[in-house]
């Protein structure tokens, strides 16, 4: 089994910050992945998938054929540890 | 007794589905409406068979959303020869549905059933259902249907006499406009979007006027809400009663890259020359994912293997005996083509088809589960896989084909292909 790490995120909101600003907000890309069964290059995000997924997380990041996409919007209500805040009353 | 506690609206208020011109449309059955459809049914009851007078009957009474699944398989048994059934079936909430069967309430009125070919050779699943009188005292649905989990109606455990199985899944997904360049939306995305309203500024999403939602009863927006953890009533946007509204707002939308509505999925298929669908990351997730495996197809992996999280099964009720069997041999019969198992004797059709065809996915073809509206997901093995045969009608199977001649050389054959197991 491949496990991810977790030095994706500040890398990640960075490239997706930068992305956001030199395309006005569109912060998504398509990933159709083929022969490296839905690992995304390491060279620019730092996340993996999992062969023989058990648990929730692993399911939903198994790995897969499919077409992924690469989306880590900037939100301006996210709190700084990534969490969300309660909703409005 | 064993009393229902009741988390859904009245019965009243629950949708109702029907299908109409190939596309799901849907309306709130308000009392007005009901006292009217009453008065029209009364007069062609009077003339109607009795539901005892029609071939083996299986009395179901079911929601709303799986009344074109049950009329295109009711149309099926009706001329299935090795082993021909009538389903006769009402349509209510889910929850009532529930405590009908647990409580014995029988039905009284409002019966339906779809004509056999000999009867009516050009009736098709889209045409009217046909009534039938219920016999003095009404009947108790052998089966019960619910679009929700039985968690979600009652905090009570189903009495030992009631099964429950799960049925096909149905998807839910966000669709946007054509014209919109957006292609995903992240959970954080979603709760902000629909949790905060424009306070919230998720772009493009902070138009409120631009948020085309469900009323709270709709399972679209239920299924939803259990998803992003943001409860049906206090979701911001349009709130509609029908999909066809929502779809009709999108595609009219005056301003598309700020569109974005709910929808089933199957809803979405067959709009798919007008509408985009969203690919969906859930919370926890590195990559966001459309229900199938690409924009263009129509397999349903992402929703079978667990990358697309937005769905909710349809649970089937029967009664039951010590062993958890079903009673009625005709219910046990009907549930287990519903939910794409073998079944003895063969039926004539292809049961895992008229799910299929009705923008469900089969229990059978999935490949994982969960308990409660929106909860974390789990490994699952169907006993009788029927992955091969599901994936050969909706887009391509890879599966080898065999028959009595050409058997498998691994697994086994199952509807014309080597299933896994």
């Amino acid at each position: 089994m491949k496990t991810p790490t977790s030095s994706w995120a500040p890398v990640g909101a960075a490239l997706a910050l930068a992305f956001a600003v030199a395309c006005g907000g569109s912060d998504a890309t398509i990933d159709a992945a083929g022969s490296d069964a839905g690992i995304v290059d390491a060279g620019s995000i730092d996340a993996s998938c999992f062969e023989d997924p058990q648990t929730y997380l692993e399911l939903i990041n198994a790995c897969t054929d499919a077409v992924q996409i690469d989306k880590r919007p900037v939100l301006p209500l996210q709190l700084p540890d990534g969490s969300l805040p309660p909703l409005p009353e | 007794m064993y009393m229902l506690r009741l988390r859904e609206p009245a019965p009243l208020a629950r949708p109702r589905r029907i299908a109409f011109d190939g596309a799901m449309q849907t309306t709130t059955a308000a009392a007005l409406g009901v006292a009217l459809l009453a008065l029209a049914a009364a007069p062609a009851q009077a003339g109607a068979p009795t539901c005892a007078s029609l071939e083996n009957p299986v009395y179901l009474q079911i929601g709303d959303t799986q009344q074109p699944l049950i009329k295109a398989l009711g149309r099926e048994l009706r001329d299935n020869l090795t082993y021909p059934l009538t389903l006769v079936y009402k349509t209510s909430g889910s929850c009532t549905n529930i405590d009908a069967i647990v409580n014995d309430t029988p039905i009284t009125t409002n019966l339906l059933y779809v004509p056999s070919i000999a009867e009516d050779a050009g009736w098709e699943s889209t045409d009217p259902a046909l009534p039938c009188t219920p016999p003095p005292g009404g009947v108790i649905p052998n089966i019960a249907n619910s679009n929700v989990f039985v968690s979600a109606c009652t905090t009570d455990a189903l009495p030992a006499t009631v099964g429950s199985f799960e049925g096909p899944i149905q998807a839910y997904v966000m669709a946007v406009p054509e014209l919109s360049s957006q292609i995903a939306m992240t959970y954080a995305e979603a709760y902000f979007a629909f949790g905060f309203g424009a306070a919230g500024m998720a772009m493009p999403w902070t138009d409120e006027s631009q948020l085309f939602i469900r009323t709270v009863t709709k399972s679209t927006l239920l299924s939803w809400a259990a998803s992003i953890a943001v409860p049906a009533d206090r979701w911001f946007g349009i709130r509609y009663d029908s999909s066809s509204e929502v779809v009709s707002s999108l595609i009219n939308s005056p301003t598309p890259e700020r569109a974005v509505g709910i929808l089933g999925a199957e809803v979405y298929d067959e709009r798919r020359d007008e509408l985009d669908v969203l690919a969906y990351k859930a919370a926890g997730q590195y990559f966001a994912y459309y229900p199938d495996s690409s924009l263009t197809s129509f397999d349903k992996r992402n929703v079978r293997d667990g990358h697309y999280t937005v769905w909710s099964p349809t649970v089937y009720l029967t009664h039951v005996d010590g062993g958890g069997a079903p009673l009625s041999a005709e219910a046990e019969y009907v549930i287990d083509l519903i939910r794409g198992r073998a079944a003895s004797p063969t039926p004539m059709f292809s049961p895992v088809e008229v799910v299929a065809a009705r923008g469900l996915v089969p229990n059978c073809a999935m490949e994982v589960q969960r308990s409660f509206e929106g909860g974390p997901l789990t490994p699952y093995a169907p006993a009788e896989p029927c992955v091969c045969a599901y994936e050969d009608l909706v887009d391509t199977s890879s599966c080898a084909p065999c028959d009595e001649s050409t058997p498998c050389a691994t697994g086994v054959c199952r509807a014309g292909f080597c299933e896994e197991r």
